[in-house]
């Protein structure tokens, strides 16, 4: 299980392209010890379409999670325990160009 | 039924011409199937089958539609306007044989072939000079003619010269196809005036202009656009709900807000996985001079209005001066960019216009200078990475076959076995790949066209699952599951970008508009027979297990040929295919498609 390093600071959540422009912000901080209460916590911020996307099932288009740099497959997802000063990064991949 | 059961079958050599039912004929023959009503390759490929291997890939040409293809007001979603041409594929050779290939676009020619009141038109035989082939439905009777056409005049040109004449639909191919260049591609047009639409992968250009064909064009002025099978009040409301999630919902929104070229940049780029020369990196530190969002902070507008697709996948950006570039989508920035380590957008830019005017596919055109780029780089001399100058300069050359670019028009396998370095030239089966990693994309070995990331779309997926892309039976499942949704698009009309809109209404839209009741399960079994009959045809013309490849560079991070090989197998056996992974008698019978053993 993926473990965070520990501190008192709250977690450090980026986001890209289409996560980014609904929240209308690069980056914020929240205090979530687990992803899915991250997500909980941007989906009850930025409404239904952030739900959307970051509980999207399509085998192409589901949310990818990057935990400290490395990406986290969904069982690491869900299992991986957050602490302050860590860096959590959510990417809604395109399907296709 | 959203179909006319109609096809127009043209012999270029005799100039004669049929109108078929061929929907009667299916019957006739005991071969009525729900791939052949959905359409688009699943209908083509049929056309495909033969108890000899192909010799010639501009034997025969099929432009079609699928029975999604056409406008809101015939009926059918938005946004679904796809025509389809399949050939065997000049650049997919095996010992002097050519296996199956498809390409795709949107603009508005579908709906016009539509109008004509026919779904296919197949094409056989050469014509003596540089024709058109003109389908002419404006009157009572139906007429096809041939009109003399100049080769050399741009895609631009001959699809505004179709227009001129009242053929509001065409499919053209540009001056590089009739001056042979493997990988010459097939446009599409959209509305006057407009960017015409590439139909480009795997050399239908080439194929078509071996037929000594410029341009087919469709004028339904006496609309002959079939209608649903069961349109009622009910249904209409239902295809409302359709349209405005296409229009407005989460499904499409990426696209419309991204395109796929800022869609791409923003998921690609943290992961270090953008192509960048020749493959060889993939975390280019120039990328973000290419990213829309930098363009957008230096006061460049990156948008796509005036366009009537709801998806608008594609964008056009305009610089602080107000000059609009050419368009762009993804694959062919980052191609035509990155990958030949260019980041001036101007250049690509022209670099992408270049390719659309002349015929060539951009995304072969970027995979097989970026091979020379590192090629020269190699043997140490230029041109190579980072000259933009070159880059335009090869694009004119392999269009005219002349000098190095005479070369470099075979595409990238064959250039690279004139030339050396063959383990850097990214390829799949002759297909230059895409603009993903091919590490992370073992579905690159199976898909129909080569390296080809809409023909099987698996090519995120390992970049995303950490914990699957080492283990073969999780490539194995992955692959098998993305076969169904990688057809339909390429069978239905259905713009690939739809596709979580459409495919999960696909039963009721199967249901209403041709009229036939098919459940999900079934719909995804005819995709699956589609595939196999590609797959019957390739191994016809002689390609096998070796085929099934990657090239050098992608053996890399957790992939292992040891991890292809075991992936291999296992695909094999999910789908039936023997060791060699050969479509059996046993295949046929596991896929429904016992009829069509007389072809293996």
């Amino acid at each position: 299980m993926p473990r965070a390093a520990s501190g008192g600071m709250s977690l450090r959540v980026i986001l890209y392209g289409i996560l980014r422009s609904i929240a209308g912000t690069k980056e914020l901080r929240l205090d979530s010890s687990t992803v899915s209460e991250a997500e909980e916590e941007l989906s009850r911020r930025f409404g239904p379409r952030m739900r959307e996307y970051l509980y999207d099932q399509d085998a192409v288009e589901s949310l990818t999670v990057v935990l400290n740099g490395r990406v986290l497959s969904k069982d690491e997802a869900r299992a991986a325990r957050l602490q302050g000063e860590d860096v959590l990064e959510l990417l809604s991949p395109i399907g296709g160009g | 039924m959203t179909i006319s059961g109609e096809l127009l079958r043209y012999d270029l050599r005799k100039e004669t011409y049929e109108f078929i039912n061929w929907m009667e004929e299916d019957r006739q023959r005991d071969r009525v199937s729900l791939r052949r009503m959905i359409g688009g390759i699943g209908f083509a490929f049929d056309e495909f089958l033969s108890a000899k291997p192909c010799r010639d890939p501009s034997a025969k040409f099929v432009i079609n539609t699928g029975f999604l293809t056409g406008l809101p007001r015939h009926g059918v979603p938005n946004g679904c306007t796809r025509t389809y041409v399949t050939f065997h594929s000049p650049v997919k050779e095996k010992n002097g044989s050519y296996g199956i290939a498809y390409a795709a676009a949107g603009g508005l020619c579908g709906p016009h072939i539509k109008s004509c009141g026919v779904d296919a038109v197949i094409l056989v035989g050469k014509a003596n000079r540089p024709v058109g082939v003109m389908l002419d439905a404006s009157s009572d009777e139906r007429e096809v003619c041939l009109i003399d056409m100049d080769p050399w005049v741009t895609t631009k040109e001959t699809v505004d010269m179709c227009f001129k004449l009242g053929y509001r639909g065409s499919v053209v191919v540009g001056p590089a196809g009739f001056r042979g260049v493997r990988f010459a591609s097939a446009h599409v047009s959209y509305m006057p005036h407009d960017h015409v639409r590439a139909a480009a992968r795997g050399g239908p250009g080439l194929a078509l202009a071996g037929m000594n064909v410029k341009a087919v064009g469709f004028n339904g002025g006496k609309d002959r656009t079939p209608s649903p099978r069961n349109w009622t009040p009910e249904v209409e409301k239902w295809m409302r709900s359709i349209n405005l999630e296409l229009a407005s919902g989460s499904g499409t929104e990426k696209y419309k807000q991204h395109g796929t070229w800022g869609g791409n940049w923003s998921y690609l780029v943290p992961l270090k996985a953008l192509p960048a020369e020749n493959f060889g990196n993939l975390d280019p530190k120039d990328a973000y001079k290419l990213d829309p969002e930098y363009l957008k902070s230096q006061g460049w507008s990156v948008s796509q209005k005036g366009c009537a697709c709801p998806i608008m996948c594609w964008k056009i950006p305009k610089d602080p001066s107000g000059r609009s570039l050419w368009k762009i989508d993804y694959e062919n920035i980052d191609l035509l960019g990155p990958n030949c380590g260019i980041y001036d957008i101007y250049t690509v830019s022209q670099a992408i216009e270049m390719c659309d005017m002349q015929g060539i596919d951009a995304m072969s055109t970027g995979g097989v200078i970026a091979w020379f780029f590192e090629h020269n780089k190699r043997l140490g001399k230029g041109p190579t990475f980072g000259d933009g100058q070159a880059l335009l300069d090869l694009i004119q050359k392999i269009a005219e076959k002349r000098d190095e670019g005479g070369i470099l028009a075979e595409g990238v396998k064959k250039a690279s076995e004139i030339m050396g370095d063959a383990d850097i030239a990214m390829h799949v089966k002759g297909l230059e790949g895409a603009a993903y990693p091919f590490w992370s994309n073992l579905g690159y070995a199976f898909a129909l066209r080569g390296a080809c990331h809409t023909s099987l779309g698996t090519y995120t997926i390992g970049l995303a699952n950490p914990s699957g892309v080492s283990n073969p039976r999780w490539w194995s499942d992955e692959i098998v599951k993305a076969i169904p949704p990688s057809m339909i698009c390429q069978m239905s009309g259905a713009c690939y970008f739809t596709r979580k809109v459409i495919i999960p209404e696909l039963p009721r839209l199967v249901k209403n508009l041709i009229g036939v009741e098919a459940t999900r399960e079934e719909i995804e079994r005819s995709a699956m027979q589609t595939y196999v009959i590609a797959r019957m045809i390739d191994c016809k013309n002689g390609f096998s297990s070796a085929d099934d490849s990657l090239p050098e560079r992608a053996f890399r991070n957790t992939t292992t040929k040891e991890l292809l090989a075991e992936t291999k197998l296992l695909f094999y056996e999910k789908m039936g295919f023997d060791r060699n992974g050969t479509v059996t008698e046993e295949t046929l019978q596991k896929h429904g498609l016992e009829n069509l053993s007389a072809y293996i």
